[in-house]
């Protein structure tokens, strides 16, 4: 197998797959380096047309499952059999906790974008300004201006789902027709109006296919809700439907699975980086790849612990870390809090289809004078939804006999509930670190983590249970139910900050580019760049900055190519 | 059931539309006597026990019943793969202290209990005024190790009957004869519409 490329891309997921897609095109003979196995679109979805019957125990997660997943099953849905076989044997890829952290992650080509919550939503001024405006972390080193035309551009490629409102912080985007809310989440959005100045409902922003434009391959989203197994219509964004075959196409990329990147190895002399060290998966052998470039875009997690290994005389703390803040800073969302209640209007109407997708509230506290918050810095979403409730509804009754089983035939009245999303600063102290006492199977360290939500999270999440039940009451329903319920990090899968972008090297691993300040050649642009973690579902804004860091790498490499 | 009956109850129901097929599977399937199956979990007495309870609590009427569905064999299944050493423990003991009531009540052992006479006893115990069954619930939801030793004997009983109503519901709403026949099948919706009028649809969709 060749040894030298112009690029090197490691990781498959959102991130990897945004980074092979653009320097194929870009012409750069690109190798995609991906850890697990490979899993073809649509092919590799064995549970995609499963229907409840037609898994063993009705798609319920079995004991002897979970003692290999006893960390990814910490979300209670992943590990059933519809989807556990994309999550990692946590025996076999084991981490440490100092404080507990969910570590939720799949091990294969397309990573998490086949798993991914799909909710696409921009960042704005509000998110980029905060950190200069209050002093926590560092400041931003771009603007919205800077990422908005690689936001239209990353749009109109996946395909996003719905309403532009002419929000300040929620700018539109290149969005394809909305999904429709149904009965009862009209209502709240109407009476959410009515009720309150300062804030809207509308429905999420997805990256699901609708509408008229091509997309090769896929076909618009047939509203089957089993996004999590992989979509045999290619419904939704994914590397595996989308990116990594346009990168294929391109006939420039070079797709190795089973390729554990560990080292990005520093050439002192020349002061960049010349290749990355692998270990093949199953074969365990040691190879070293070179290339002109390299994107780090292994997860959040992932590159910062390929980075800490990479150790060199010049950097002995790890790979571009002078600042040492490789490592820290680590964000997550803080969720599992909001309110549910009970409708009992619209019984004489139903749905069809099963919408992959609920409604949103845009973030409405510290958005300006009026909407500051006494008691806590930054702000938070709701993603929520209504339906009509199934048998479940009988469990905790004591009915029993035909009558009971022929209503229950019947849809049963209609809930509504919702989460919010809650910003996280960045702290130094949450910190990942390596540790070489416990080696994994291939001899390398594992993961540390000492990351805990504090005070500013903690005072957050008492507003987001508060105006959940404000909204639900306002609008009248019954037994409104607020819920606060224990939230560790990590559990809203949206890990990030360890190696986050800023002005200074002293205080920041990545430039306003995403190269290591002090080793150019080496991109990281998945979720260890981010400065800050504002509230919304990130992925959008890590492929944004991914395609804009590609086409900044392919530009230089041309101009390069040509001197020489 | 009686095959007459049942196909009268069938022309009688309104406003579900019984396929050929339908029909054919729900006579094929009215014999109420316990199909042979080799339990992995269950004992014979427990066995015996949940078939009839099923039969009890999900009936077949002009819609299959529970037991043409095969939630006994689903539940002794679940018992066995999915239900943790708690609840196991808890389901065991549970059917024990039924069984044993039973002996009480009737002076048999419960291999020999017909239909009708688990029906009195379960009766007994789920037939009961509104406040009553409240304070069963709440009960319910207390952990094992809160509960006093006097009311342990019918706080594991009710999990054992709690356990074997749910498995009933789940058993049955997530079968493919149900999800197929009964409910609204619709594997690929295509479109999503938020606010249909329910006489449209009628049935609840099964996935």
């Amino acid at each position: 197998m060749q040894k030298r490329y112009d690029a090197i891309v490691i990781g498959t997921g959102i991130s990897g797959g945004w980074a092979a897609k653009e320097l194929c095109e870009n012409g750069l003979n690109t190798l995609v380096l991906e850890r697990g196995r490979m899993v073809k679109h649509i092919e590799d979805y064995p549970t995609m047309n499963k229907d409840p019957w037609d898994f063993k125990n009705r798609g319920e997660k079995s004991l002897k499952d979970i003692k290999r997943q006893p960390k990814q099953d910490r979300t209670g849905y992943t590990t059933r059999p519809a989807s556990k076989h994309w999550f990692v044997d946590d025996i076999k890829h084991p981490y440490n906790e100092t404080k507990r952290f969910d570590w939720m992650r799949g091990y294969h080509v397309g990573g998490r974008s086949l798993m991914w919550g799909r909710q696409s939503y921009r960042l704005s001024d509000i998110d980029f300004e905060a950190n200069k405006k209050d002093g926590h972390g560092v400041d931003w080193p771009i603007r919205y201006k800077d990422i908005a035309p690689w936001y239209d551009k990353v749009e109109k490629e996946i395909g996003v789902s719905g309403q532009n409102l002419g929000l300040k912080q929620l700018p539109d985007g290149k969005l394809s027709e909305p999904m429709e809310l149904n009965c009862v989440e009209l209502d709240l959005q109407k009476n959410i109006s009515e009720s309150f100045d300062d804030r809207v409902l509308t429905i999420g922003r997805v990256a699901h296919k609708t509408g008229d434009a091509l997309h090769k391959g896929r076909s618009n989203c047939q509203f089957r809700n089993r996004c999590i197994r992989g979509c045999p219509f290619g419904g939704y964004f994914s590397s595996n439907s989308s990116t990594l075959p346009a990168a294929s196409d391109t006939g420039k990329m070079t797709l190795r699975p089973n390729s554990i990147a560990h080292e990005i190895v520093y050439d002192e002399k020349k002061g960049i980086a010349t290749g990355v060290k692998v270990i093949d998966a199953i074969t365990k052998e040691a190879i070293f790849f070179e290339a002109d470039i390299i994107f780090s875009c292994a997860s959040a997690m992932g590159t910062t612990s390929i980075l800490l290994q990479s150790k060199s005389e010049r950097f002995p703390n790890g790979l571009g870390n002078d600042s040492g803040e490789l490592g820290h800073n680590v964000m997550d969302h803080h969720f599992k809090v909001g309110a549910s209640a009970e409708v009992d209007t619209h019984q004489d109407k139903y749905y069809k289809g099963r919408r992959p997708n609920g409604f949103y509230i845009p973030r409405f506290r510290n958005i300006d004078k009026k909407s500051k918050s006494d008691s806590f810095l930054r702000g938070y979403g709701y993603q929520g939804g209504a339906r009509r409730s199934g048998w479940q509804r009988a469990v905790s009754e004591m009915s029993y006999g035909t009558q009971l089983k022929e209503e229950l035939t019947k849809p049963g009245p209609w809930s509504v509930g919702m989460t919010a999303f809650g910003e996280c600063l960045p702290y130094h102290e949450n910190k990942v670190t390596l540790n070489y006492k416990k080696l994994d199977e291939w001899g390398l360290p594992t993961l540390n983590f000492d990351v805990e939500y504090k005070e500013n999270e903690k005072k957050m999440r008492v507003d987001m249970k508060k105006q959940a039940i404000a909204m639900l009451e306002a609008a009248g329903y019954k037994n409104v139910r607020g819920y606060d319920s224990p939230c560790f990090p990590g559990n809203g899968i949206h890990e990030m900050g360890t190696a986050r972008m800023g002005h200074d090297p002293k205080t920041s691993v990545l430039n306003k580019n995403n190269q290591i300040h002090t080793v150019k050649n080496v991109y990281v642009t998945d979720g260890a760049c981010m400065t800050s973690s504002a509230c919304q579902n990130p992925s959008l804004t890590y492929m944004a900055l991914t395609a804009r860091a590609a086409n900044h790498a392919a530009k230089k490499f041309h101009k390069e190519s040509k001197k020489k | 059931m009686n095959r007459r009956t049942a196909l009268k109850n069938l022309t009688l129901s309104l406003g579900y539309v019984v396929s050929a097929p339908t029909i054919f599977n729900v006579l094929s399937s009215c014999k109420s006597d316990v199909v042979t199956w080799k339990s992995v979990f269950l004992s014979e007495g427990e066995k015996h026990m949940v078939t009839h309870l099923v039969d009890i609590i999900i009936p077949a009427s002009n819609i299959p019943g529970g037991l043409d569905v095969n939630i006994p064999e689903f539940l002794d299944r679940m018992y066995l793969d999915v239900e943790t050493k708690l609840k196991k423990n808890q389901f065991q003991k549970g059917a024990a202290i039924f069984a044993e009531s039973f002996q009480k009540k009737t002076g048999k052992d419960i291999l020999k209990g017909s239909k009708e006479e688990i029906l009195t006893l379960f009766e007994m115990y789920f037939k009961l005024p509104e406040e009553k069954q409240e304070e069963i619930i709440e009960n319910q939801r207390v952990k094992e190790s809160k509960i006093t030793a006097s009311e342990k004997s019918n706080y594991l009983l009710y999990k054992f009957l709690f356990s074997v109503r749910y498995y009933s519901l789940f058993g049955y709403f997530s079968s493919e004869k149900v999800g197929k026949e009964v409910l609204n099948y619709d594997p690929v919706p295509g479109v999503y519409h938020g606010c249909v009028p329910l006489d449209e649809i009628g049935n609840a969709w099964s996935l």
